[in-house]
C-alpha cells in the first residue's frame, strides 16, 4: 500500500478542507509543524480514516469536529467531519472515506450517524465501492500493528508500557495475518474438535448418532447438544466479562492519570495511592500467613496423628508382643559375641557363665526372622517420637495474622472510601472519582462473575465428558458410527497435519524475524542489547543481566527496530512481497540522542516503501537532499484552534 | 515403599478439597492433602474404597512428589495403620508381617488411599464461607484431635462409608 492523498475537512483544528499529496517513489514526505500547530491531529487522522480510532489526550471519539465550524451552525443544523484516504496496492487504486454527520444541540452536537466507504478504481476508470471495507481494510494494514505503522513517538511510549499482554495479543493476530498464519489457523480451527459441534470434528462427532439409532442415543446426543450451547453461550459470557474488565481496568488507569494530572489534587493521589499500595500489601501478607499456616498444619499434624492413632491402638487392640521387652543395644553381632565359646568375659568385664549364655541367647528369639519384636519396638520408639513437637500456639498465630491482616487491608478501603468521599464535593474532579469508584467496584464484581462462569463452565465441562463417554459406549457397536469414526481419525489427521505446519512456520518466521530485529538494533542502538522473539512473536530485549528496562530513547529504538524488522522481513521474503506498509511517523526523533537519531535516519529508507514523517524540528539537515520528496507546513492562527496546510517548507 | 503408579485422588471430595483448599496449602497441594486427609483417616481408622464421584476429573499425587518428600514417611504409616486397625480382622502374625516383613503382593499404596479417601471427606466438612473460617475450623478440628479423642468422631454421618467398611 503507497498512500498518494490524504484529505480532511472539519477535523478538529482543521476547519476548511484540505488536502496532503505525498511521495510514491520512496522518497520521504515531510509534514512541519510547530507545537500545538496540529501535527497529531493529522497523524491521528490516518488511524480514524482508517480504523475510525483516535488517542487524543482527554477527548473523546465523538467529538471530531472543529468547535468554530460548529458554533456557526444553527440549533438543528446537521453537519460533517470527514477524512480520506487514497492510496494504490497491487497495481490498483483505491479511495477510502469516513464521515461522522453530527446533529447541534443546545449545549453540545450530537453524532446522529457515520459512513465508512472504501472504492476502487476499476479498468474504465470508474469508482466502484466495495462490500466489506473493514475487512479488506484489516488485511491490507493489520489494526493490530497500527501503533507501529502509525508511529506516536511520546503516546507510543506510554501506551506500550502500560498495556503489555493485551498489545502482545495484537500483535501476534497482526502477524499471522501479515505472514499468511492466520489462514492456517483458520484451518485448524474449522476442522476443530469433537466436543465443539460448529466444527468439522464436531458435526462428524454427532453424526455417530441418527434418529434411526434408537431413543437412548437420541436423548444422549440431545444432551450433548444441550451442553455444547451452554458451554458456547458461558464461554461468550465470560470473554465479555474479561473484556468489560479490562476496560475497566484501563479507565481506572487513565482515570488515575487524569487525576494525578491536577496539580492541586496530587496530594490527594498521592494519599490514595499510598493507601492502595498498604492494602496491597496487608492482602499479601495475609495470603502468606494462609500459606504459612498450611505448610505448618502439613508440617505438624501428620505426624502427630499417627502417633496418637498408635497410642489409641494400644487400648484397642492387644499385641502380644508388647510384652517382649529387649534391652536397647542389643543386637545379633553382640549376642553371638558374648554366645561364642571362646568370650569368656562380658563387655562389663565380668566372667561369663553358661547361664548367663543360655540367657542372653534368648534373645535371638526376639529378632528377624524368629520374631518381629526388635522391629516392633523401634516401631513404638518412632511413634512416640512423632508425638512430640505439638505447637498449637503457633498456628493460632498464623490465624491472628491473616485475620489482622484483612482487617488492615478492610480499613484501607474503608480510608479509600473517606477519602474519596471528601474529594467529590471538590466539583472538577467529581465525576472522575466517582468514576474510579464504579470501575473500581466494577471490577470486583466482574471478578466475581469470571470466578462463578469458570465454575459453570467445568461443571459442564465434565457434564459433557460424560455425555460423549456414554454416547461413544452407545454407538459402539453401530457400523455407521464406525465410518465416522474413520473419518473423524482422518479429519484428526489434517488438523495435526496444519498444526504442524503453523507450529514450523510461526517458529521459522519467529526465529528470522528475531535475527532482523538484533541486526536492527546493533545498528541503531549505542548500547548492546539481546532480541529474543517468541514462536507467539512476542518481543524481548534484554542486556546480559537479562534485565527488560529500558530508556525512553532506548525504548523508541527498539520500536522502530520491531516494526523495521517485520517490514524488512515483508520484503525480503519472495512470497510476502507483495505486501506493503506504509510509515507514518509523529515526533519519532524527540526521545533519541543525537547518536541514535542519526542512525535511526540512516535506516528509514529501508523500512517502507513509503515513509510519512510529521516534525518540529528542521530534517532538511538529516536526511540528503535526494531522499526527501513532498514537503508540506501546517500553518496555524495565533490562538492554534485554525490550522490549514500548505505545501513546501515555510518557516526555520 | 516402592511406588510404581501416582496415587489417584478420585471424586468429589478430592476435587473440592484441591480447589478449595489450595490457597492455604500452597506447598504441593496434593501431596500435603494427601498425607494430611491418610493421616486423618489412620487416626479416625475409617477407610473409604470407591469414593463418590460425578464425574470429575482424576487428581493425582505424582509419584516423583511422593519419593522425593516420602523419607521412610509413607512405610511407617502404613506400619501404623496395619498395626492399629479395626477395619480389617488380621491375626497378630499377618499384622506384623505386613508391618516389617518382605511381602510385597498386599497392596499398600492402595490400602493407604482408602484412609485418604475417608479423611478428605473430614477436611471437605471443614471447609467454612471464608478462607480463615476453614483454617480456624481445620486448626480446632486437629487441635481437637491431638489434644483428646474427638467427640466428633462418634457424630460422623454413617452414610459417608461403605457398608463393608464399617
Amino acid at each position: 500500500m503507497k498512500i498518494s492523498k490524504i484529505e480532511f475537512e472539519n477535523f478538529r483544528n482543521f476547519m476548511e478542507h484540505g488536502e496532503i499529496r505525498c511521495s510514491t517513489d520512496g522518497k520521504v514526505t515531510i509534514i512541519y509543524g510547530k507545537n500545538g500547530d496540529g501535527k497529531t491531529t493529522l497523524h491521528q487522522l490516518f488511524r480514524w480514516i482508517f480504523y475510525g480510532q483516535v488517542h487524543f489526550n482527554k477527548t473523546t471519539t465523538d467529538r471530531l469536529y472543529n468547535l468554530q465550524y460548529e458554533s456557526e451552525c444553527s440549533f438543528g443544523d446537521t453537519f460533517q467531519v470527514m477524512g480520506g484516504i487514497d492510496f494504490g496496492h497491487d497495481g490498483a487504486q483505491y479511495s477510502l472515506r469516513r464521515t461522522y454527520t453530527y446533529r447541534k444541540g443546545l449545549v453540545d452536537s450530537e453524532k446522529i450517524a457515520e459512513d465508512f466507504s472504501l472504492s476502487k478504481m476499476d479498468e474504465d476508470f470508474n469508482w466502484r465501492r466495495l462490500d466489506r471495507p473493514r475487512e479488506i481494510i484489516e488485511k491490507l494494514l493489520p489494526s493490530g500493528l497500527s501503533d507501529y505503522f502509525f508511529f506516536d513517538g511520546e503516546s507510543m511510549i506510554a501506551d506500550l508500557r502500560v498495556k503489555g499482554k493485551d498489545s502482545a495479543g495484537k500483535l501476534r493476530k497482526a502477524l499471522y495475518s501479515m505472514f499468511d498464519l492466520d489462514v492456517l489457523e483458520a484451518a485448524i480451527n474449522h476442522v476443530g474438535e469433537t466436543k465443539l459441534k460448529t466444527t468439522v470434528l464436531g458435526k462428524l462427532y454427532l453424526s455417530k448418532g441418527t434418529i434411526s439409532s434408537g431413543s437412548q442415543i437420541a436423548a444422549i446426543k440431545t444432551n450433548i447438544e444441550g451442553a455444547q450451547t451452554r458451554l458456547e453461550r458461558l464461554g461468550r459470557d465470560l470473554e465479555s466479562a474479561q473484556k468489560r474488565k479490562a476496560e475497566c481496568q484501563s479507565v481506572l488507569v487513565s482515570v488515575s492519570e487524569q487525576i494525578g494530572g491536577f496539580k492541586s489534587k496530587a496530594d490527594y493521589e498521592k494519599q490514595r495511592k499510598a493507601l492502595k499500595a498498604q492494602r496491597d500489601l496487608f492482602l499479601k501478607n495475609a495470603t502468606d500467613a494462609q500459606a504459612h499456616f498450611g505448610d505448618q498444619v502439613f508440617e505438624m499434624f501428620p505426624q502427630l496423628l499417627i502417633s496418637k492413632a498408635v497410642q489409641d491402638a494400644k487400648q484397642k487392640i492387644h499385641l502380644k508382643i508388647e510384652k517382649n521387652r529387649l534391652p536397647s543395644g542389643i543386637s545379633k553381632k553382640l549376642i553371638s559375641y558374648l554366645t561364642d565359646s571362646t568370650t569368656t568375659h562380658c563387655i562389663c568385664g565380668n566372667p561369663l557363665c553358661d547361664a548367663e549364655r543360655q540367657h542372653i541367647s534368648a534373645y535371638l528369639d526376639m529378632m528377624p526372622p524368629r520374631s518381629y519384636t526388635s522391629l516392633y519396638q523401634d516401631f513404638s520408639k518412632t511413634a512416640k517420637m512423632w508425638g512430640r513437637g505439638y505447637d498449637k500456639s503457633g498456628i493460632e498465630k498464623s490465624i491472628m495474622t491473616v485475620l489482622e491482616n484483612n482487617e488492615q487491608a478492610e480499613k484501607c478501603d474503608v480510608k479509600i472510601h473517606e477519602l474519596d468521599e471528601a474529594e467529590k464535593k471538590s466539583p472538577d474532579i467529581e465525576d472522575l472519582i466517582v468514576a474510579r469508584q464504579q470501575a473500581e467496584q466494577e471490577i470486583i464484581e466482574l471478578d466475581d462473575k469470571i470466578s462463578k462462569i469458570g465454575t459453570e463452565i467445568k461443571k459442564y465441562e465434565i457434564y459433557l465428558k460424560k455425555q460423549m463417554q456414554d454416547f461413544d459406549n452407545a454407538t459402539k457397536e453401530n457400523t455407521a458410527a464406525e465410518k465416522v469414526n474413520r473419518k473423524i481419525r482422518i479429519m484428526e489427521e489434517v488438523a495435526a497435519y496444519f498444526r504442524k505446519k503453523l507450529d514450523n512456520e510461526s517458529v521459522s518466521y519467529s526465529h528470522r524475524l528475531e535475527e532482523n530485529i538484533q541486526s536492527l538494533i546493533d545498528d541503531m542502538l549505542t548500547s548492546r542489547r539481546n532480541v529474543t522473539v517468541s514462536p507467539e512473536f512476542a518481543v524481548r530485549v534484554t542486556d546480559s543481566f537479562n534485565d527488560e528496562s529500558k530508556s525512553e530513547g532506548q525504548f523508541a529504538v527498539v520500536s522502530f527496530a520491531y516494526i523495521g524488522g517485520i517490514l524488512k522481513m515483508l520484503r525480503s521474503e519472495e512470497h510476502l512481497s507483495s505486501k506493503e506498509y506504509p510509515l507514518v511517523l509523529d515526533g519519532p526523533f524527540s526521545k533519541l540522542d543525537p547518536d541514535q537519531r542519526q542512525n535511526v535516519v540512516n535506516m528509514i529508507p529501508q523500512f517502507a516503501p513509503q515513509v510519512i514523517l510529521f516534525s518540529k524540528d528542521d530534517l532538511h539537515e538529516v536526511f540528503s537532499a535526494e531522499s526527501i520528496g513532498r514537503v508540506w507546513t501546517i500553518v496555524s492562527n495565533e490562538e492554534k484552534n485554525i490550522a490549514r496546510i500548505e505545501e513546501g517548507h515555510l518557516w526555520n | 515403599m516402592e511406588l510404581t503408579t501416582d496415587v489417584s485422588l478420585r471424586g468429589t471430595a478430592w476435587n473440592r478439597a484441591i480447589d478449595t483448599l489450595a490457597p492455604i496449602f500452597k506447598t504441593r497441594t496434593n501431596y500435603s492433602l494427601y498425607m494430611l486427609a491418610l493421616t486423618i483417616g489412620v487416626m479416625y481408622d475409617r477407610r473409604i474404597e470407591k469414593p463418590e464421584e460425578n464425574g470429575e476429573d482424576i487428581r493425582n499425587v505424582p509419584r516423583n512428589v511422593l519419593q522425593n518428600n516420602d523419607n521412610g514417611k509413607l512405610d511407617f504409616i502404613f506400619q501404623a495403620a496395619i498395626l492399629s486397625t479395626t477395619t480389617e480382622q488380621f491375626s497378630e502374625e499377618e499384622r506384623l508381617d505386613l508391618a516389617f516383613g518382605e511381602k510385597t503382593e498386599f497392596k499398600k499404596l492402595e490400602f493407604l488411599t482408602q484412609f485418604a479417601n475417608f479423611g478428605v471427606v473430614k477436611l471437605v466438612e471443614l471447609i467454612g464461607d471464608s478462607t480463615v473460617e476453614t483454617m480456624d475450623n481445620i486448626k480446632n478440628f486437629l487441635v481437637q484431635t491431638v489434644e483428646g479423642r474427638n467427640l466428633d468422631i462418634d457424630a460422623l454421618p454413617d452414610d459417608l462409608l461403605l457398608e463393608e467398611e464399617i
